[in-house]
């Protein structure tokens, strides 16, 4: 397991764990910390998916995780210790936590992005096309908060798609 | 409104309501789910849905569950859909957009 987790860390941008202090006991709070939030999903979960998609994607996905779970740390809970229902219910209570941890997500992937495609979307149009979902619930929650201002570039929609797309290291 | 249920066994061991999928007149059909649990997973099913043209009748093929969580079988919910959808969005303790005061980032 700890070799696995060394694998992930090795695998994530430098630039990011740099700037997050991103630690190998870090990804082992992460993948306890998913595997209690989604104990009761089957098929793919978010630990997965840092395990297999590439680099940029992943760290994204890491970024997300560790806002989250220092945000509850910092305010004195062990998110660690609490069961699926009980982790469930404090995060409802702490929602600015997820709410930053999406701003935190889509703030490295712009930066990203604008550093490797020479390109930049607003967080609002890349968290659009990174939930690709008709429901937009997390678009929604940013936008209700005082986080900032939220845009959308309707004209860049498309371009951005396919850039996420390309991170998440599909072909089509 | 055509509304499927997904329920949770609680720490009490009762089903609650957890989430839905509900199917929108023109016969497209959407996961509502909680973000704080599901994340971008959730949102990948309701793309994969909507490309797939998944019905209600076969929502359990593509939104995976572990044994503490089950579909209940196809209701007719009768209302306003958009009440409809408020009342079970809170019954399934869905957060709901609202003004939030934020933290400080986390960033070393």
């Amino acid at each position: 397991m700890a070799k696995q987790h060394r694998e992930v860390l090795a695998k994530l941008d430098p630039v990011a764990v740099a700037r997050y202090q991103i630690s190998e006991k870090d990804i082992r709070a992460i993948e306890r910390y998913i595997r209690i939030i989604q104990a009761d999903l089957r098929g793919v979960s978010i630990w997965q998916e840092i395990q297999d998609f590439p680099r940029a994607y992943a760290t994204s996905l890491v970024i997300h995780e560790i806002v989250e779970i220092r945000l509850l740390q910092a305010r004195g809970i062990d998110p660690l210790t609490l069961d699926t229902e009980t982790l469930q219910l404090t995060l409802a209570s702490h929602i600015d936590a997820h709410i930053q941890a999406t701003y935190d997500e889509h703030s490295y992937l712009q930066d990203h992005i604008a550093h490797e495609y020479k390109q930049l979307f607003q967080i609002g149009t890349l968290l659009k096309v990174n939930r690709a979902d008709d429901l937009e619930t997390d678009f929604q929650l940013l936008l209700e908060s005082d986080i900032g201002v939220v845009l959308v570039e309707d004209e860049k929609l498309e371009d951005a798609r396919r850039i996420m797309a390309e991170l998440k290291g599909d072909t089509v | 409104m055509k509304v499927r249920k997904l329920q949770r066994l609680n720490n009490a061991q009762q089903w609650e309501d957890h989430g839905y999928a509900f199917e929108y007149e023109n016969g497209q059909c959407l996961f509502r789910f909680n973000t704080l649990v599901w994340g971008r997973i959730g949102a990948e099913y309701n793309a994969t849905m909507k490309k797939n043209g998944t019905t209600l009748e076969e929502v359990e093929t593509v939104v995976l569950i572990g044994e503490r969580l089950r579909w209940l079988d196809i209701e007719e919910i009768e209302g306003d859909p958009e009440e409809v959808k408020a009342e079970l969005d809170e019954a399934c303790k869905i957060p709901k957009p609202q003004r939030v005061s934020m933290a400080k980032p986390a960033a070393a």
